[in-house]
């Protein structure tokens, strides 16, 4: 079960290709993996060189001088507990809530890893997990017989069966198979939740390449211990540019409203300087923007722009780098986005509410530095 | 007996009750007959939207960032036009709803078993709208629904905190198609009500004796008096130091064969108290009180509805004064153009005299020729846009190439000159501060930052005059020489003048160039079987 799972599961979901989810992988099955030994076969060792290579490769495209990912104790947890909510939409559990549960729960358990505690576990985390949200589910209907007598097949996930493969020979039917986006068409049951939060917990880099994403809602506590690493900040600022700065730099600025003014459901925000924080990196992003956009302009009206305008209000340093003088083209096209966005229309609530975070973050000191 | 039958008689027992036709009890009593005896109502269909769920079957229905389902529209259905009334009432009280309120439309429509019911279509253009428009909807006793087009499915609750959609979308005929949590019903449309005409039939409500905003005699007001009043008004502002303006205006008659009213409209900009019994209680003059822009309410009334809440329904450039019954609404169209009251006094006898105007002659024309120079100018900001480096720096600047960003390197242009490289920037010269910069005096004019052109001409005129723009550029780089003139066949992008010519060395095949490439296949989920007992031994740690 353990090496198998290493050649089914962990290699595809690296490598693409058919990604196998059968029943749940348990704590027992981790210790086997962990304790596995030496590679037995010509198979196996190429399967973990394989493994370790595209790992690798993707650890030097986020940061160097890092160590070569390996397949340790929290690389198979994590992969055990992504492979048990993949397994929440397998069509035999599907229908079974109480057996889901169960599974969501193991899920959580294994996921329950705690933030990264240095830059090379953070990568190391990521880079098994970086191709988890383009996973794709092929469904297969087939119809047959007129409206008022329909007869109707699905297979979800898999090749059709044998009565499904007979029955398409027939003239009268109609066989539709679609590939569906499991992160984002297909989501997950209600009970995966938690699963899903310890997941991003444990990798936020995860979280953090995907801000537009709808559910979980993105949680600035669990994104910023990755921020802080120079190199991982550039990689998801260049993220938010890549997806474009008015949608992505407003749903960042929409989850940092919930994590000032409410806290993010289990606690408050443990300072005002990770505020300050969070609107330095988003005004680090909009730095970029000027001098990376190629003249393309921030479009005013968004809650990006209406953060912006009212950082520059309350205090300017939250935005200005200390080291960037006002005077050089940069600076001047700063001033002139920011005087063009005051004399644009505001949406008045949303402006006092990011003024009020503002100020909290001002009113701490974080304003300079 | 037959639905329709059933609910005829159902109707004729509940007048003879006593009942109100829009009571709930009587509608929920008629709908349960009416889903007994018809064929024309569908099973329940409705379902809950899950959390994360993207795709719906209904069309038009998409989720918001919050995983909140609602469509382009929304639809409120009631029963009676009373509660339609009282649905604007509610839904006016609220604010920005502009986009909600100009989008209105206002449908009878018919049932498959007869019954008349008002739908309220709204464009809804966020949930926040939505959750306004539904709760005023269901408070008003009607039900919320949302969709686009031809089909609406009920809108959340809380039983469905995230939205509903449907299983199956409905294809029998009609205008609308409401799926509700207890049928499916097609309406069909008879018609379209204007939501203006239904406002302006309202009457005026009274406002109560005691009433602050009745008797306060400030603020801004419209005066409307008859003819003949209209110059002794003005007289009487004038003298009592009132700031107003007035105009003769004359009512719009929609017959041929009606007798338009003349009457003067005053506008008072700040209505002293002691003015305030004057002009509400003299006969011939009537007050009334802005509520929104164009539109006034008579003084010591209020309309139903907050008009200051849909004042888009209101054409621009109009004013409308309402007043109680008989008198009812007036229409200005357009709205006058008031002049001051100063203005409208009569003049005392005048004598008017003849000036003669001045002539004035041109004087003889003689030249004004300047030579053009080069002059220091350390007031302008050093604003770099070009910069000439000499052959000796051109290494620094094969060395800074290197490192430039791809839209640094595409941006930037250069002429190879004998003593130099001449390198231009597209906007500003910020990543490449080599050599001597020059600044832009003008299009395509270039002058040694620092230093500007004498005499100050207008830019676009020197450009002109010196023929320097997009085809060709004139550089200044010297106060003592004569400019130099770099045509634009000269001008080369960087990025491809940089680039040394690539020695290419052939491959055996199957040589793996970049990991990204071996990535392009899909992750795609292979469900195995499960087998019997699959969480056997599953255990927790």
């Amino acid at each position: 079960m353990a090496r198998r799972f290493v050649s089914k599961f962990v290699l595809p979901l690296l490598k693409g290709g058919r990604l196998h989810v059968g029943r749940p992988v348990g704590w027992s099955a981790v210790a086997r993996a962990r304790a596995g030994g030496a590679p037995r076969g010509q198979d196996e060792a190429r399967v973990m060189a394989e493994v370790a290579r595209l790992r690798q490769a993707c650890a030097a495209g986020l940061a160097r001088d890092c160590e070569p990912p390996s397949l340790d104790e929290s690389s198979l947890r994590l992969a055990a507990a992504a492979h048990n909510v993949l397994l929440l939409g397998h069509p035999e559990i599907a229908r079974r809530p109480r057996d889901q549960e169960r599974v969501a729960e193991l899920a959580q358990e294994l996921a329950r890893l705690g933030p990264p505690p240095d830059l090379g576990e953070a990568v190391a985390r990521y880079s098994l997990l970086v191709r988890w949200p383009e996973v794709v589910r092929v469904e297969h209907q087939l119809r047959v017989g007129p409206s008022w007598l329909r007869f109707e097949l699905r297979a979800a996930g898999g090749s059709p069966g044998v009565a499904m493969r007979a029955l398409a020979r027939m003239s009268a039917t109609t066989v539709t198979s679609r590939r569906r986006d499991w992160w984002r068409e297909i989501g997950f049951p209600i009970c995966a939740e938690r699963a899903i939060e310890e997941l991003f917990r444990a990798c936020p880099l995860l979280e953090a390449m995907d801000p537009l994403r709808l559910h979980p809602p993105l949680s600035w506590r669990r994104i910023l211990p990755v921020l802080r690493f120079p190199a991982l900040g550039r990689v998801v600022a260049g993220r938010v540019l890549e997806l474009g700065i008015e949608s992505a730099g407003s749903a960042l600025v929409m989850a940092l409203l919930r994590f000032g003014s409410a806290g993010e459901a289990d606690a408050a925000p443990d300072s005002a300087q990770e505020i300050a924080f969070a609107i330095r990196f988003l005004a680090h992003v909009h730095w970029l923007h000027i001098l990376f956009a190629g003249g393309r302009s921030l479009a005013s009206g968004s809650d990006f722009a209406t953060l912006l305008t009212a950082a520059a209000d309350v205090d300017p340093r939250l935005l200005w780098p200390p080291d960037v003088v006002r005077s050089s083209g940069p600076g001047l096209e700063f001033t002139q986005t920011l005087q063009r966005l005051r004399a644009e229309p505001q949406a008045p609530e949303r402006y006092r509410a990011l003024r009020a975070l503002c100020a909290l973050a001002a009113a701490s000191g974080g304003g300079g530095g | 007996m037959t639905a329709a039958g059933a609910i005829r008689s159902l109707t004729t027992e509940a007048d003879r009750k006593g009942f109100a036709c829009g009571s709930e009890a009587f509608h929920e009593e008629r709908r349960q007959l009416a889903g007994a005896h018809t064929e024309s109502t569908l099973s329940p269909m409705i379902v809950p939207v899950a959390v994360g769920q993207v795709r719906f079957t209904l069309p038009g229905l998409a989720a918001d960032a919050r995983g909140v389902v609602s469509g382009r529209d929304m639809v409120a259905r009631f029963a009676t036009l009373d509660r339609v009334v009282w649905f604007l009432r509610l839904l006016s009280a609220a604010s920005d709803l502009d986009a909600c309120w100009s989008g209105m439309r206002l449908v009878p429509v018919r049932s498959p078993l007869g019954l008349r019911e008002m739908l309220v279509l709204v464009p809804a253009p966020s949930t926040e709208a939505a959750d306004l428009v539904a709760q005023a909807a269901r408070t008003a006793g009607g039900r919320a629904a949302t969709g686009a087009g031809r089909h609406f499915v009920e809108y959340r609750d809380t039983r469905a905190p995230m939205g509903y959609d449907v299983d199956e979308v409905a294809r029998e005929p009609g205008d609308f198609v409401l799926y509700g949590a207890d049928q499916v019903v097609c309406y069909q449309a008879e018609g379209e009500r204007s939501v203006l005409r239904l406002l302006l039939g309202l009457d005026l409500l009274r406002r109560p004796v005691g009433f602050q905003g009745t008797l306060d005699g400030s603020g801004a007001g419209y005066v409307t008096a008859r003819r003949g009043l209209g110059a002794r008004l003005c007289e009487y502002l004038f003298r009592a130091g009132v700031q107003a303006r007035a105009a003769l205006c004359e009512q719009t008659v929609e017959s041929a064969f009606g007798v338009a009213q003349v009457f003067w409209l005053f506008h008072i900009e700040e209505l002293p108290a002691r003015l305030r019994g004057l002009m509400s209680d003299t006969p011939g003059l009537a007050l009334y009180r802005p509520v929104a822009d164009g539109v006034a309410v008579a003084a010591g009334y209020r309309h139903p509805v907050n008009l200051a809440g849909c004042r888009v329904l209101f054409p621009e450039h109009r004013l409308l004064l309402l007043s109680p019954r008989p008198a009812g609404a007036i229409l200005l169209d357009p709205a006058p153009v008031l002049a001051d009251i100063a203005d409208l006094l009569p003049l005392p006898a005048l004598t008017a005299g003849e000036a003669s105007p001045m002539a004035a002659r041109s004087a003889q024309s003689k030249r004004l020729d300047v030579p053009l120079r080069l002059v220091p100018a350390p007031e302008i900001p050093a604003r770099a846009k070009a910069a000439f480096i000499p052959w000796a720096q051109v290494e620094w600047l094969r060395r800074l190439c290197l490192a430039l960003p791809p839209t640094v390197l595409r941006g930037h242009q250069v002429a190879m000159l004998d003593d130099g490289v001449l390198l231009v920037a597209p906007d500003e010269l910020v990543a490449l501060p080599l050599g001597r910069l020059l600044g832009e005096a003008a299009p395509g004019v270039l002058v040694p930052a620092g230093m500007k052109l004498a005499p100050a001409i207008d830019p676009e005129a020197l450009a002109k005059r010196l023929g320097a723009g997009e085809a060709s550029r004139l550089v200044f780089h010297s106060a003592t020489e004569p400019p130099l003139r770099i045509p634009a066949t000269a001008m080369q992008p960087l990025d491809r003048r940089i680039l040394a010519e690539l020695s290419v060395e052939a491959r055996p095949s199957g040589v793996r160039l970049h990991p990204a490439a071996e990535l392009e296949e899909a992750v795609e989920i292979e469900s195995d079987p499960l087998g019997s007992f699959s969480l056997w031994g599953l255990k927790r740690k």
